[in-house]
């Protein structure tokens, strides 16, 4: 079959590679219709996630038929229509039962490797290197899907759309996750950084969780027109000025709620990114804290800082001391998407969000080498592309 | 203690062994007399050293470090300060009877031990263990339960004639709190599972270190093997990545465990030789 693979550090090809099969018996074969390539498939590219391994196939986005179950799969039949949760969960641990899905203590082979990096381990992830488990990833023709009776979700209606439905795989969850964890109020200004397609989606979340402003920040100017479309006001995150206009837009109290969608690879020109990226030249540190930083700084006296963007590694010059000082609650962690997937895909069949707004390009499997160059790219003309490999 | 056991006690390494020191020895003193150039002199010394090590079987390196591989007289598995000894523990959601009776049905053992091939009950309390080493023995022996208080612990050690000496025990606790902690659970937090196990590894105390110096740590693989016995009791399977990778991995691993082996016997000899001289 044809699948994404990474072989190096900005270095993926479309290369034919053996069809999955059923390992255990909880395991399904799922023929992928649609899949994704995900902003975090960019820190992969740019070679920011240890534990790559030249021929990992890529991609955690993914949705199809099933045409194949291990036989203690009960609540899945041959043909069914499911989407992927990009996170692998048992379903049984401590954690799942407790609906912290991302948190698996048993979906990841490796969790060895992963307690000595951080302590504990979590849940295995599609396609995303050998510390989340090595799992083959969606951007294939075909892909295996583990404990297939706990995540994949049947689309029963036919009349919505692939792309409708998609992203109940990371991002549309990731998005609610985020701001359901700011604790959001009725009456609330919610402050965003990143205008990615997280980001994106986490303006409409905020609204429906009952947000009275929303403001965007990005550098990139098609996002920002993207944003106010969703009805956010919109500011540059390359501003000089930021800060204030943040305190001047709330009467200087600044945002109730802020949400670092940025994660660890900002494209920020000020001071400190240029020390990041002098430490980064001695291999110093791995991750970028600038919007977080600008989060914590702008965030309201007792507010919510909640951080969907990843990081992996440490960060220093971390504002701890105006977090301190102010009392904020900051809150993050991996979806846990298979707690938010059922009620997501019930307010798609009311028409209450219809994610598919982010997508700016479509492309088959075999065109992915170019979709990875073009999301990368400084143009910024690109916000969410989805592949069909068939 | 006798005063046969006190006349022979300087002598701390295993027969096997002592017969490999001889015959190690032997050749290397064969080979320096054939190539004789001044290098092979150490060569020789060195030999001449293994022969007498196998001769009289006490090696003055084990003396020094403490260390025996020699087998004891009495009734103990495993004799203190012999063999490898580890300890490692883990939480399993399930209560506390299930899991205590997952292992205590012995065959169960297999399926998340990775050395383990087979476990058969051969009486009331005695079994039948077979297993691969590491370095890819099959080795075997026969072991009693010495201990088994259900639902809270069973201890065991292998008979007198085992390949590998053994003796360990598993307990089970309750988690403490009963789910107090206000993450809203179910009131039973599960079941600690605390292993103590200690071996003498085939290969003697060099078998030992070889062991840890390929990367096998004993207590990473009993950690593995406890997370295997957690995923297997919670999820009725061991997650696994595709065959494809893990063939090619294991194929990798297989041939690299050979060629250390290879290199490890026709370096035992001259590993043991620098006390010597």
């Amino acid at each position: 079959m044809k699948a994404v693979i990474w072989n190096s550090t900005k270095n993926v090809s479309v290369a034919d590679v053996p069809e999955p099969t059923i390992l255990n018996q909880r395991d399904a074969i799922v023929k992928i219709t649609t899949t994704a390539i995900c902003g975090s498939d960019l820190h992969i590219y740019a070679g920011d996630v240890p534990s790559m391994e030249a021929g990992d196939i890529l991609g955690h986005e993914f949705m199809g038929e099933v045409v194949e179950i291990g036989k203690d799969v009960k609540n899945l039949k041959k043909g069914d229509r499911v989407v992927v949760p990009f996170v692998i969960a048992c379903g049984a641990c401590f954690y799942c039962q407790h609906q912290l899905f991302s948190l698996c203590d048993n979906s990841n082979p490796n969790a060895a490797m992963l307690e000595k990096l951080y302590g504990q381990s979590s849940a295995g992830l599609f396609g995303y290197s050998h510390l989340y488990g090595g799992y083959a990833g969606g951007q294939a023709q075909y892909a295996r899907v583990p404990f297939a009776d706990v995540g994949p979700i049947c689309i029963a209606d036919d009349s919505l759309s692939d792309e409708k439905v998609l992203f109940l795989s990371d991002i549309l969850p990731t998005a609610w996750q985020a701001a359901e964890n700011c604790g959001i109020e009725r009456g609330d200004t919610v402050a965003i950084w990143g205008c990615g397609p997280v980001g994106q989606l986490t303006i409409s979340c905020a609204f429906m969780l009952g947000a009275e402003h929303v403001i965007a920040i990005d550098r990139n100017p098609r996002r920002l027109e993207m944003a106010r479309k969703s009805n956010a006001e919109t500011l540059d995150a390359g501003d000089p000025e930021l800060q204030q206009k943040l305190r001047d837009l709330t009467a200087g109290r600044g945002p109730d709620r802020c949400i670092d969608a940025v994660g660890m690879q900002p494209r920020a020109a000020i001071i400190d990114a240029l020390y990041d990226r002098a430490k980064q030249a001695l291999m110093l540190e791995s991750d970028h804290p600038d919007a977080l930083s600008q989060a914590i700084h702008a965030c309201r006296k007792g507010g919510t800082v909640s951080i969907p963007g990843e990081y992996s590694g440490s960060v220093d010059r971390f504002p701890l001391g105006a977090a301190f000082a102010k009392g904020l609650t900051l809150r993050l962690g991996q979806t846990n998407v298979q707690r938010y997937v059922r009620p997501l895909l019930e307010k798609i069949e009311r028409g209450e969000i219809d994610p598919s707004f982010v997508i700016t390009h479509r492309l088959k499997l075999d065109d992915a080498v170019e979709g990875y160059a073009n999301l990368a790219s400084e143009n910024g003309e690109c916000i969410k592309i989805t592949l069909k490999p068939w | 203690m006798t005063n046969q056991f006190q006349n022979n006690s300087r002598i701390n390494i295993a027969n096997v062994e002592r017969a490999a020191s001889v015959i190690g020895g032997s050749l290397l003193v064969y080979s320096a007399l054939r190539h004789w150039r001044w290098l092979t002199i150490a060569t020789a010394v060195t030999g001449a050293a293994l022969i007498r090590r196998g001769v009289t079987g006490h090696c003055e390196a084990y003396g020094a470090l403490g260390f025996s591989t020699r087998k004891s007289g009495d009734n103990v598995s495993v004799p203190y300060r012999h063999g490898i000894r580890v300890h490692s523990s883990i939480t399993v959601n399930k209560p506390r009877f299930e899991v205590y009776s997952f292992w205590r049905a012995l065959e169960n053992l297999p399926s998340f031990m990775q050395h383990l091939e087979k476990v058969r009950e051969t009486g009331k309390f005695v079994s039948h263990w077979e297993a691969r080493t590491s370095l890819g023995q099959t080795v075997a022996w026969d072991a009693e339960m010495i201990t088994d208080d259900p639902g809270q612990l069973i201890a065991w050690r292998s008979l007198p004639g085992a390949d590998v000496d053994n003796a360990g025990s598993v307990r089970f606790a309750d988690v403490s709190g009963h789910g107090a902690s206000g993450n809203g659970g179910s009131g039973n937090r599960g079941t600690e599972v605390h292993v103590e196990l200690s071996y003498v590894p085939p290969g003697g105390v060099i078998g030992a270190w070889l062991i840890k110096a390929l990367g096998q740590n004993p207590k990473e693989q009993i950690q593995q093997d406890l997370r295997h016995f957690k995923m297997m009791i919670e999820t009725g399977e061991v997650p696994q990545t595709q065959r494809e990778t893990r063939k090619a991995a294991e194929e990798t691993k297989q041939a690299q465990e050979v060629a250390l082996q290879d290199a490890s016997e026709a370096s035992f000899p001259a590993s043991d030789a620098p006390a010597y001289i």
